[in-house]
């Protein structure tokens, strides 16, 4: 009998749990499906209350819900964006999925090519040449495309069409010790390769610290073969290193690095340095003089990272070229686009939701918050960007107009591949410039007839 | 009479089915169907899809495919650079097996010596090495990446510091760079083969050792010529294992090194990683794959032959 009664307790429990489980579940939705008008617009898996469901792949950098994000500081003003489509689409809801960076790229590839991606998704703007073939049109949804930097209707327009929707940009720079260069220069950062070796020279020998360090990274490294007016691949995507300008450009860029090991303004490690936070690292400790990094590094790993002014020190430049009056800087940052087809109301609404990334107040306020750069000038102006959203916005909105994205051609992780093995080749001394370069260029065509 | 035909009608047919069920229970197809189904299911399934792909030009960037018969092994084999990965790999292989099975033995031998003494400490000594095949071969590689850091920061460099030596390249030096990795490697992998050894150490039978100690046989000699012939299947079995896990090392090296300085320390499994998730050739990838497993084939062949054990295993 207590047996029996047990049982049935632990029948009727279940029931009860169920029930209450089901109750639960069911005072998420409305009778017809959609959401219960009490619920929040936006959570952190679903943006909009409508009842027609779109599909969008993105990283939880970009959620709006502060206490999910990896980009808290983000949150709000992606949150204004969001809760703005959301009004004026109540008939959708954006169905939000974060993929693992790591199968990210592979994943969403995968989709595409079996004709079953999401309907949109954030991509990185060096994967949006992958999805060229995939990425439906946004002309109709993103006003003024004129406005954008140079580099960014290069990668993003194809046949007129803009595939893309660029919403924040990096660039890369010197970054230099005033005090030092005060000290052992005539206080102005080094403009070319020989006032670099030179300087670095000065510094190595007076102080007991690295002069120079860059990572033997393939796009830390273009700006200096792009500024001498070298092309990696021509309008047809195809690579023409083999050209004689581009061949000279590159020997040139390998010549100086090997100039900078052999005159111990770099050491030989450089080949390792793979992570962004190993060189700022280095220079918080007061053991590096100059470096090449991306422009956030200021605000994030020296601003926010030391408790007095010494950030200051640290101060921001044009990457030094072979010659005065060439200027060049790798830029990077992520877009969305859309993979949708059509043009019915669905298609409508992802296009909406994908171009408010890129409207210059949405922009501008996304940007002021995480110390990205905007991609667009209107954004500079927008009252939510404001005169001092970031330490050197200025220096940092001058270099975009010299901004080189990676190139968005498939061949292009061929070539970045193979330029790293030439540069970390040339540094080791397993390579001279010249062998390095051709047989950079050997494999890079080879690649590209296979 | 009806009744009773039918009753042994009823009879007859549980007789026949009891008759297959025992010819069923004796036959070894029913007990080897589920390891046969789950060998051609998650083995050899893909390993005919991997053929079959290296026969192709199947890109991930590609809609559709082109068969191009064995134009990705004649690019493959035409391609000097291949021949260089497939030195280093030979390098990091052959190294990897000698340190592996010589340093397991060592330390299987010297195990079982502090147990049958009753010696304290080869417990903590086998749990020691065997935490270093615990952990995953990426955890191994960023641990020994920070360890080599070329700065006074590197835990190695800074020791070295302290007797005024280095800082030493560990990784920016090409050759270096290798030796590293093998260490790295040998360092993580000399549990298994310990495991292995120390498993066959413990099926001597203790009567041999009595035998030849009559016969007059030092240590040496009892270990030349009853332990090693003793050993010799486990001995096989785990070259064997350590050889296919050598040549097959990723992780570990994509995150000591990823394969630099360069190319210097670029093995096969790496390359074919880089061809099939970096350039998204899946063809060529499966090609080097293929490429990879007959090698391990024919390394197992050669030891077959040279270990003549064929009737043991």
């Amino acid at each position: 009998m207590t047996e029996h009664n047990l049982s049935m307790t632990r029948r009727n429990v279940l029931l009860l749990s169920s029930a209450a489980l089901a109750g639960g579940l069911a005072g998420c939705s409305d009778s017809d499906g959609g959401v219960d008008e009490d619920a929040p617009t936006l959570t952190h898996e679903r943006w909009g209350k409508g009842d027609t469901d779109l599909s969008y792949w993105t990283s939880d950098f970009y959620t709006p819900i502060e206490g999910e994000s990896s980009q808290p500081a983000a949150a709000p003003a992606l949150n204004t964006q969001h809760s703005e489509w959301a009004e004026n689409h109540p008939d959708y809801q954006i169905d939000v999925t974060y993929p693992a960076f790591g199968q990210w790229r592979d994943d969403l590839l995968t989709r595409a090519s079996q004709g079953n991606a999401p309907d949109g998704s954030t991509i990185d703007s060096s994967w949006v040449a992958d999805f060229y073939e995939f990425l439906t049109p946004l002309n109709d949804h993103v006003d003024n495309t004129d406005d954008f930097f140079p580099f960014v209707t290069e990668t993003t327009v194809q046949d007129g069409d803009l595939l893309a929707a660029w919403k924040y940009t990096g660039c890369r720079c010197l970054y230099y010790r005033q005090d030092l260069i005060d000290q052992y220069g005539d206080g102005e950062p080094p403009r070319t390769w020989e006032d670099l070796i030179g300087l670095g020279e000065d510094i190595a020998d007076g102080e007991d610290i690295t002069s120079f360090m860059f990572r033997a990274e393939p796009f830390d490294n273009l700006p200096y073969f792009w500024g001498q007016g070298g092309e990696l691949v021509d309008e047809e995507g195809a690579p023409v290193l083999d050209e004689d300008g581009n061949r000279t450009a590159m020997v040139n860029v390998l010549s100086f690095i090997r100039d900078l090991i052999d005159s111990g303004v770099t050491p030989q490690r450089v080949a390792n340095i793979e992570d962004v936070e190993d060189l700022p690292r280095e220079g918080r400790n007061d053991q590096l003089a100059m470096f090449i990094g991306n422009n956030d590094l200021i605000e994030r790993s020296f601003k926010n990272q030391v408790e007095d002014d010494s950030w200051q020190r640290w101060q921001v430049a044009h990457i030094p070229m072979m010659e005065p009056d060439q200027f060049a800087t790798g830029v990077g940052g992520w877009t969305e686009g859309t993979f949708i087809e059509g043009d019915g109301n669905d298609a409508t609404a992802m296009k909406e939701f994908i171009s408010k990334f890129v409207e210059p107040d949405a922009m501008a306020r996304y940007c002021a918050a995480t110390n990205f750069l905007p991609t667009r000038e209107s954004a500079y102006d927008s009252e939510f960007y404001g005169d001092n959203a970031i330490e050197y916005q200025d220096t940092f909105r001058e270099l975009l107009q010299d901004g080189f994205a990676r190139p968005a051609v498939p061949i292009y992780t061929t070539i970045a591949d193979e330029y790293r093995v030439a540069i970390q080749n040339v540094v080791t001394g397993q390579d001279d410039p010249e062998s390095a370069v051709d047989a950079m260029i050997a494999n890079v065509n080879e690649e590209y007839q296979a | 009479m009806a009744t009773a035909d039918q009753d042994g009608l009823v009879r007859r047919g549980f007789g026949r089915v009891r008759g297959l069920s025992r010819r069923l229970i004796d036959h070894p197809l029913p007990w080897l169907l589920p390891t046969l189904v789950a060998l051609g299911v998650f083995q050899l399934y893909p390993m005919i899809e991997a053929v079959t792909m290296s026969l192709t030009d199947e890109s991930l960037i590609r809609q559709g495919s082109e068969f191009v018969g064995l134009d990705q092994y004649t690019r493959l084999l035409s391609d000097p650079e291949f021949y260089e990965m497939l030195r280093i790999t030979a390098i990091y292989a052959f190294s990897s097996v000698i340190l592996h099975v010589l340093l397991g033995l060592v330390l299987a031998l010297a195990i079982d010596y502090g147990v049958r003494r009753g010696l304290h400490g080869h417990l903590t000594t086998r749990v020691s090495v065997l935490l270093a095949w615990i952990v995953p071969g990426i955890i191994i590689g960023l641990v020994w990446k920070v360890m080599l850091v070329e700065t006074e920061f590197g835990a190695v460099n800074h020791f070295l510091g302290l007797l005024g030596i280095g800082p030493i390249p560990f990784r920016s030096d090409p050759q270096l760079a290798l030796v590293s990795t093998i260490i790295a490697g040998t360092w993580r992998g000399t549990a298994f083969s310990m495991i292995m050894i120390y498993g066959g150490l413990q099926r001597v039978p203790q009567r041999l050792y009595e035998a030849a100690r009559v016969d007059g046989a030092g240590r040496w000699a009892r270990f030349r010529h009853v332990t090693l012939p003793q050993l010799k299947p486990v001995l096989f079995v785990t070259t064997v294992l350590v050889t296919i896990y050598a040549l097959n090392t990723f992780d570990l090296i994509f995150a000591l090194t990823g394969g630099g300085p360069g190319r210097a320390t670029q093995v096969l499994s790496l390359f074919m990683y880089e061809e099939a998730f970096e350039k998204y050739a899946l063809g060529r990838g499966a090609a080097i794959a293929v490429v990879m497993l007959c090698i391990n084939l024919l390394l197992t062949g050669v030891y077959l032959y040279m270990f003549d054990i064929g009737d043991e295993i």
